[in-house]
Parts: structure tokens; C-alpha cells; sequence
């Protein structure tokens, strides 16, 4: 008996099968069916416009590329130019002494005519360190109030190195008061703040104690001027006494503002 | 087969490829210039290829007929900005492939199998006429069964997987061009292939030679 080995029925590989799948292929009318839809597709492409931000986005992308740089560098060099102009130009404080019979005029009013003006101008740097404070007061006496001026804070910075120069210059100390209220209502070109804060911090540092007590000497020699006299009579008894010769009047005006004038280290004070 | 596969592997850098990759360039160039015709060429050059790789990543007619015609459409919006770094198919096939993925990652869960028929000359194989026998089943019925069969062994393949023998097996690209497509490394795609061949003959098992 002899048996004869059955013959192994055919089996695919791997690779026939991937073959045959290979084989998968769409028929021609499908292709002229994907060529219409392609066209039609196409078309619209072509016709599509970009909408909204897709519109602008290439150009917006080229420009951004350098605008983000220069914005942040433009910030940088505004905050290092701001800091210093900063640190200068805090608010100064201003006090206005609010009395009686005291009413607030606007910068622009005149007051250099104020017949029974007296003017107490007070500007103080106790330190280096610190901020330096400007009062300007201007009252009358309470009986003949007629005009009362208050500078705002931006006039008494302007005024306040007009008046050291004043003080050191002038011969008559009213005179001077009446002027600086004259020039701290006359136009002048606006600055910015910060450039007028800094001319003023400069100037009160070159007032130093030894040229403030200087000036206290040179304001304590002069003589009352007779063109104020008028106004001082019509302010009443309280600034001229009646039945005092003029040279007693000086000398008594003198005394009082000798001992109302004082200088205390940079400080310089008159009080009224 | 493995014939095949060498030569089209020194077909990769051939001339013959050179030449077929200038004459795209010189198209590129002339649809570049305003000529949006000259872009059929390239079309009628490249769908059938686009759409085979399309169709065997989704198992559906439809969706791969989508795909190509996105895929080319894609491809005419954005010919200014290929650089002409690769070569013009290879540009168009990361195109069509990054498509293909991105549908498939959006409908993940939906597989709706939609066949094309197997061309006459594949039909006949000795081994498809006896497995029908042992299946008792009509030719042309078992070779639909197959054909599901074989798409559904795909499809348990994941993207990656299958877009590598999809490439490889199907379209017969070699390992330094679907390293290109796929923006990987060829010894990624040795692993990928490797990896997806074992795949599918676990899950091909009882069809295939003992």
C-alpha cells in the first residue's frame, strides 16, 4: 500500500492579500465623476475670498514682527525718560491760610494794587532729602480786606525763585511783595511741570543758609519806601500808627520784620 | 515581490525619479505664473496614487474622494508656499496624509466600509478560488468577504500604523520617502512597518499559509 501525500491546497501570503487589496481601484466613470467635483471645488477657491482677520493676517503677521519690538522698546525708553521728570515733580504741597474775610481770587487777578497788602512768603527745605514746601500767603488786615490773592500751586512754583532772586535784588521788601504778586499773575510760557519743578529745586539748592542769611541782612537795612506808605495809613491803626514820625514807623517796621524774618539752616521763614 | 520592492527602492534615487520630480517643479512653476490649468497635469498625474493612499487609511469611496479633492484644492491654494525643499509629491502626499488623519481623528468613531471592487485581474488568484471552495461560497462573494476582511484588519491598525504599510505596501514609496511624509525617522517607519505587518497577519491568521 502506498499512500501519496495530499497536495497542500494553496494558501496566500501576507503580500497576497496586501496584493489583492492593492487591487481595490475605482472604475473610469468614478473618475469623471471626481474631476467635475474637483473643477466645481476649484472654482470656488478661486472665488472664495478671505474673510475677516484671514484677510489681514499676512500683512498683520509682517508687521507685527517688528511693531511688538519697537512697542515694548518704546515703553522701556519712555519709563526711563519718565522716572527722573517723576521723582521731580511731586505735587508740591500749598497751603492757603483761610481766614476771615479772605476770599480766593483767580491767578490772573491783579493784586498788585491791594492798597493794605502785606504778603507773608514762606519757603522751607528743612532737608536735602526732602520735598520742598512753598506757602504763599497773602491776607489783609481784617478791617480793610479788599483783595486777597491765592497763588495756585503752580504759580508759587513760578514764583518762589522769582522771589529769592527779588529779595536779593530789590531795595523795598513790600515793593517786592507787590511785584511778586504782579508777576505771578503776568502770562508767561507754559512749561511742564516737571521742568518747573526742577528749575525750582535747583534754585533752592543754590539758596544756601549763608546766602539766605545774607539777603536777611541786606532786607533788614532797607527802609520802608514812602510809596507804600499810603497803603500801610489806609490800612488803619494796626500798620501805622497815628502820631508817629516816619523814621519811628521805619524803625518800628524794621524791628518787626528783624524779629520776624529768621533763617534757620536752609530754611528761610517770614512770618507776619 | 521582494523583487519589486528592491527595485522600487533604487527607483528612489534614479534618475528617472529626478527627472519626474524637475517636470513637477516646472509645472509648479508655470501654475506659479498665473497658468491655473497647467495644475490638471498634476492632478491627472497624481490622483489615482492620492486617492488609493486615501482610500485604504478611511475604507470609504467617499470620504477618499473628498479627501483627494481637498487634498488638491489644498495643494493649488498653497503652491506659493511650497519651497521646493522635497519634491513636489512628496509635499502633496504630507498634504493628503495630514488630511486623511485629521478626518480620521475627528469621526474616530465612526467606520462605515465603503468597498471599491477589486479589479478583474486580481480576481483570479489560485488561492481566492480555493479558499471560496473551503468557504462554500461563490467566487465573487467570497472575494467581497475578503475585501471587508482585509479593510477591517486596516482599520484595527492605528493611523500611524496603517499609513506606514498603506505607503509602503500599497503605493510601494520606500522608507526614506514616508520618513519624509511622515515627518519621522526611517528606523520609526522600519518599526512602524514591522510592527503593523505582525499586526495583521495575527489578525489574518486563518486565511493565510500555514
Amino acid at each position: 500500500m502506498s499512500s501519496t501525500p495530499q497536495p497542500q491546497p494553496p494558501r496566500p501570503t501576507l503580500e497576497d492579500l496586501l496584493r489583492f487589496k492593492r487591487a481595490e481601484r475605482p472604475s473610469p466613470e468614478f473618475w469623471a465623476e471626481f474631476d467635475r467635483g474637483l473643477r466645481q471645488k476649484q472654482l470656488a477657491a478661486l472665488m472664495k475670498r478671505p474673510k475677516g482677520w484671514a484677510r489681514w493676517s499676512p500683512v498683520l503677521g509682517r508687521s507685527l514682527r517688528w511693531a511688538v519690538p519697537a512697542t515694548a522698546a518704546a515703553a522701556v525708553a519712555l519709563v526711563v525718560v519718565q522716572i527722573p521728570f517723576s521723582t521731580a515733580s511731586r505735587p508740591v504741597p500749598v497751603e492757603v491760610a483761610s481766614r476771615p474775610a479772605v476770599e480766593q481770587a483767580s491767578p490772573t487777578t491783579p493784586v498788585a494794587h491791594a492798597p493794605s497788602l502785606t504778603t507773608v512768603a514762606v519757603a522751607s527745605r528743612p532737608h536735602e532729602d526732602e520735598e520742598p514746601a512753598a506757602v504763599v500767603v497773602a491776607e489783609v488786615a481784617p478791617s480793610t480786606a479788599t483783595e486777597v490773592a491765592s497763588v495756585a500751586p503752580t504759580e508759587t512754583e513760578r514764583t518762589l525763585p522769582w522771589s529769592a532772586a527779588s529779595l536779593s535784588s530789590g531795595s523795598n521788601f513790600r515793593m517786592g511783595a507787590v511785584t511778586l504778586a504782579s508777576v505771578s499773575s503776568a502770562p508767561e510760557p507754559r512749561r511742564p511741570r516737571s521742568s518747573w519743578t526742577s528749575r525750582f529745586t535747583e534754585i533752592t539748592r543754590e539758596l544756601s543758609a549763608q546766602q539766605a542769611s545774607e539777603r536777611m541782612l541786606q532786607l533788614a537795612s532797607l527802609d520802608l519806601p514812602s510809596s507804600a506808605q499810603p497803603a500801610l495809613d489806609s490800612a488803619g491803626g494796626a500798620f501805622a500808627p497815628a502820631g508817629s514820625t516816619e523814621r519811628q514807623r521805619s524803625e518800628r517796621d524794621f524791628r518787626d520784620l528783624e524779629s520776624r524774618f529768621g533763617v534757620t539752616g536752609s530754611s528761610l521763614s517770614i512770618k507776619f | 515581490m521582494e523583487l519589486i520592492k528592491a527595485v522600487s527602492r533604487i527607483l528612489v534615487a534614479s534618475p528617472e525619479r529626478q527627472a519626474e520630480a524637475d517636470a513637477d517643479t516646472s509645472v509648479v512653476q508655470q501654475v506659479r505664473a498665473g497658468d491655473v490649468a497647467a495644475f490638471d497635469q498634476l492632478v491627472l498625474k497624481y490622483r489615482e496614487r492620492i486617492y488609493s493612499i486615501i482610500y485604504n487609511l478611511t475604507s470609504n469611496r467617499e470620504d477618499a474622494a473628498d479627501l483627494t479633492q481637498d487634498a488638491f484644492i489644498k495643494a493649488f491654494q498653497s503652491i506659493n508656499r511650497f519651497g521646493g525643499q522635497s519634491s513636489f509629491f512628496t509635499w502633496l502626499y504630507r498634504i493628503a496624509v495630514n488630511g486623511a488623519h485629521t478626518h480620521l481623528r475627528k469621526n474616530r468613531l465612526r467606520t462605515f466600509f465603503s468597498i471599491e471592487q477589486a479589479s478583474e485581474e486580481e480576481k483570479t488568484p489560485e488561492w481566492l478560488g480555493q479558499l471560496a471552495v473551503e468557504a462554500g461560497a461563490e467566487k465573487e462573494l467570497f472575494a467581497r468577504d475578503l475585501q471587508q476582511r482585509l479593510n477591517e484588519a486596516f482599520q484595527k491598525l492605528s493611523i500611524k500604523h496603517r499609513t506606514v504599510i498603506t505607503l509602503f505596501e500599497i503605493d510601494g514609496l520606500s522608507h526614506a520617502e514616508i520618513a519624509e511624509i511622515m515627518e519621522c525617522s526611517e528606523g520609526t517607519v522600519r518599526s512602524r512597518l514591522h510592527y503593523a505587518k505582525t499586526q495583521l497577519q495575527a489578525d489574518l491568521q486563518d486565511l493565510l499559509k500555514r
